[in-house]
């Protein structure tokens, strides 16, 4: 059982505060009648009811289908301009400050406009996934691209090696860690992005259950909500992660 | 395909466009040219036909001068930065010390590392009425949604910074007779300093959107207000305006802190 | 040397084990028994992993032990002290300080007001050869001069015993041989001892006047040689054939156990 005392020296501390936290919540939610606090059973119970009575069902896939289209979007996108970025340095010199900027500023205050040109409906989600994760992509495209050793290029140049050649066999391989690293952050992004979008839109998908249950203060099912938020976003980072894992594995 | 092999061996051919940006000058003639493109663009993409259409830049230009020449976005912009800068504040005044401890005690480092964790992975607006129900519609509600979006990147760029520190150096401090206090002073925090700035920089990026979104979720008097009542009025130039003076502040900022970033971290490159 | 001054550093019947992550304990040496007289300067060889940085930081004060004691000019170590100086095989030196403020580090963390500390720190920097520069960084020196700025900080606490651990291992070859030399000079100019620690049995054999063995599994000591060079130990010492033959020695018993450790391995 050596896993298992490994396993209890390294989580356990955490684990006793998770079990004494969960405890004083089921606690004082019970004897202090607060809104804000419904006790941690009933939290797990809407949590289950809203599973089973299939509540979340429709905002679910509704979600799930905005994200991957806002994805695949992203992935088309962000490897255009990332490849053209890692090949050219005049493409580089060009949008490198755009994608740079796009990185690292708040995209998120794009929302309202897209909310007022596209409506509530699936295009201003997709539009919001996009801007949170075709920067990352586009950055790591571009860093795939000059990560293979320059040697390895001039050795296939100098066996007469077409340029698409080189790309497929030399640039590729070499860069395929770095893209499936933006894909999988571009994945964390895009699952954020849609989330806030749909908080601030407020009526649609998981971020419509957060603001419907929010304002009624129906707290048991909102903490319920936030809980599926956070599981779903765990899986779908998650996912990635796990596939990508693979993909490199077998690269090796 | 011959004569290319002649010519260089070793040479790489290059598309003949990034010759023009091998010098200074060419690097920022492309760079006005893709701004003006970008403008170009924008102009020939906006319709201003129907109102809720996407507007060209022209008009954005005008609405940006509608809202700046009566005073309304710089009233609204220094309302919504009282909030940053409250929670840039908290989150370095509570993050680095935090961080800092992590590093050095492994039970709390076991206690609040996942607990960190958990903060980077889910959407922290899913907290936003839990928030909003606590504290009300308040400025100290908003500066908690900028505080929880930046402050873990803070707490693990830091601790991350601290454990990483060459142990010869504080073994070399200790040699000389140094304390714990001291080593931590002289020692730890200086060899810290470019990996906690890293987190702050990655923390602004972070608290810059918080501060949107509590903006648009806890309305106070700030650009959210603004926001809210010009999408009441159907009117997306000014809002689009709005969007890209913050998205501009944002670039600004982070500018600074990268630049800062050089300044202390200049003794770490080699 | 009076009779009654007792030894820079005695070390006797030296036991330590280290507690590997599983629980299980590494014996990592055993018995070790060593003197380092006033004013000696005594060097250790032995294979990779025998003990010999574990040994000069117990000397030093910041690791503990498990049996055997330790004294350093008559007292036994409780922790490091002010009579007691380290200088490191990677320099160790703060990258955000200049060379002065890294000279100078020693005597901060003992309280000295910053102008008397710069004045000691200048006095030494000269003595090394890097009076001019005072304002440079460590990363704009060249590594032998890395490693004299963490000598004079060593030398500017006024130590009476030179712990000194692989300090040219990371150094090239020509001019580790410059700098063997310049710390001839500087300590034949004091009544320093010093413990040096190397892999190059040239070095030790040039450097010292006794040269110690060591094994590994557990680290133990082996041989203790005595070096009948004459001192000043000049260019010519190098080709002293009695030079060559002690080095050629030092190699013999080297090699035995180093051969030994390959088959084991
Ligand atoms: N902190 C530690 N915890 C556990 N084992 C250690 C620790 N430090 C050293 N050891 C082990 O103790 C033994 C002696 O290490 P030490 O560093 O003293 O050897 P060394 O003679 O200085 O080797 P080298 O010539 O490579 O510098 C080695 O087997 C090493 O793996
Ligand atoms: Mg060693």
């Amino acid at each position: 059982m050596g896993w298992l005392s490994s396993l209890a020296y390294r989580n356990g501390p955490f684990l006793l505060s998770l079990a004494a936290l969960a405890l004083l919540w089921e606690v004082v939610g019970r004897s202090i009648d607060l809104i804000t606090l419904p006790p941690l059973s009933a939290v797990l119970a809407a949590f289950y009811d809203l599973w089973a009575s299939g509540a979340v069902t429709a905002p679910l896939l509704d979600s799930t289908l905005a994200l991957l289209y806002g994805l695949v979007l992203s992935l088309a996108l962000g490897s255009l301009i990332g490849i053209g970025m890692g090949l050219s340095r005049f493409v580089d010199v060009a949008l490198g400050p755009y994608v740079k900027a796009g990185l690292s500023a708040p995209m998120i205050a794009f929302v309202p406009v897209f909310l007022m040109i596209f409506g509530i409906g699936p295009a201003t989600r997709i539009a919001t996934v996009v801007a949170f994760s075709v920067f990352i992509v586009a950055t790591n495209a571009a860093t795939a691209m000059r990560a293979s050793d320059p040697r390895l290029i001039e050795m296939a140049h100098s066996f007469g090696a077409s340029r698409w050649a080189i790309f497929r066999d030399v640039r590729l391989p070499a860069g395929a860690p770095y893209f499936l690293a933006g894909l999988r952050l571009g994945v964390a992004r895009g699952v954020k992005g849609l989330i806030n979008g749909e908080v601030l839109i407020a009526i649609i998908g998981l971020g419509g259950l957060v603001k419907k249950y929010g304002t009624v203060f129906s707290m048991d099912q909102l903490y319920a909500v936030i809980l599926l938020i956070v599981v779903y976003a765990a899986i779908a980072v998650g996912l990635v992660s796990a596939v990508s894992r693979l993909l490199v594995a077998e690269e090796k | 395909m011959a004569a290319d092999k002649v010519k260089g061996g070793a040479e790489r051919p290059r598309w003949s466009l990034d010759r023009l940006v091998e010098t200074g000058l060419g690097r920022t003639l492309v760079r006005i040219a893709a701004l003006l493109a970008l403008i170009g663009a924008w102009q020939l993409a906006g319709n201003d036909t129907i109102g809720l259409l996407f507007p060209t830049f022209g008009r954005t230009l005008v609405a940006f001068w509608g809202l700046v020449s009566d005073g309304t976005l710089q009233v609204a912009l220094l309302v919504t930065n009282q909030t940053l800068l409250a929670g840039i504040i908290v989150m370095l005044v509570v993050g680095i010390p935090v961080g800092i401890m992590t590093a050095r005690v492994s039970v709390l480092d076991r206690i609040v590392t996942p607990y960190i964790t958990f903060l980077v992975a889910i959407p922290v607006i899913a907290l936003i009425p839990v928030i909003q129900a606590i504290l009300g519609l308040t400025f100290a509600a908003r500066v908690t949604v900028v505080v929880l979006f930046g402050i873990p990147y803070v707490i693990i760029n830091t601790a991350v910074a601290v454990r990483r520190v060459d142990p010869v150096l504080t073994e070399m401090a200790t040699s000389f007779g140094a304390s714990r206090l001291v080593i931590l002073r002289d020692v730890v925090l200086p060899a810290a300093v470019p990996g906690i700035m890293a987190g702050i920089r990655i923390a602004l990026g972070q608290a810059l959107i918080g501060m949107v979104v509590a903006e648009l979720t806890i309305v106070g008097a700030g650009i959210g207000s603004l926001i809210a009542d010009l999408q009441g009025r159907f009117r997306v130039a000014p809002v689009l305006a709005i969007a890209v003076t913050i998205v501009l502040e944002g670039v600004l900022l982070m500018t600074i802190v990268e630049w800062i970033e050089r300044r202390l971290g200049r003794w770490s490159q080699s | 040397m009076t009779e009654t001054q007792a030894p820079a550093i005695s070390i006797s019947n030296l036991t330590k084990f280290y507690g590997s992550p599983k629980g299980r304990r590494m014996k990592a040496l055993e018995n070790v028994t060593l003197t380092v007289g006033r004013g000696e300067f005594v060097s250790i060889i032995g294979p990779s992993g025998c003990g010999k940085t574990t040994m000069l930081k117990m000397v030093g004060g910041i690791l503990g032990w498990d049996e055997g004691s330790i004294e350093v000019l008559g007292k036994p170590v409780t922790g490091p002290g002010p009579e007691r100086a380290t200088v490191f095989q990677s320099f160790a030196l703060l990258p955000w300080m200049t060379v002065i403020d890294n000279v100078s580090f020693g005597l901060k963390v003992r309280g000295m007001a910053k102008p008397e500390r710069y004045a000691v720190a200048r006095k030494l920097l000269a003595s090394v050869g890097l009076a001019d520069f005072e304002t440079s960084y460590p990363r704009q020196l060249s590594g032998g001069m890395q490693q004299r700025v963490g000598l004079a900080r060593a030398l500017a606490v006024s130590p009476q015993l030179l712990l000194m651990d692989e300090p040219f291992s990371a150094i090239d070859a020509q001019t580790r041989l410059i700098l063997q030399t310049d710390l001839l000079d500087i300590w034949s100019k004091t009544d320093l001892s010093v413990l040096f620690i190397t892999h190059a049995m040239d070095e030790a054999v040039f450097l010292s006047d006794k040269v110690v063995i060591m094994g590994a599994r557990p680290g133990h000591v082996t041989d203790i040689i005595d070096v009948d060079l004459p001192r000043p130990r000049t260019e010519e010492t190098r080709r002293d054939p009695r030079f060559v033959e002690l080095t050629g020695f030092v190699w013999d018993r080297l090699r035995g156990m180093i051969q030994q450790d390959e088959r084991a391995a």
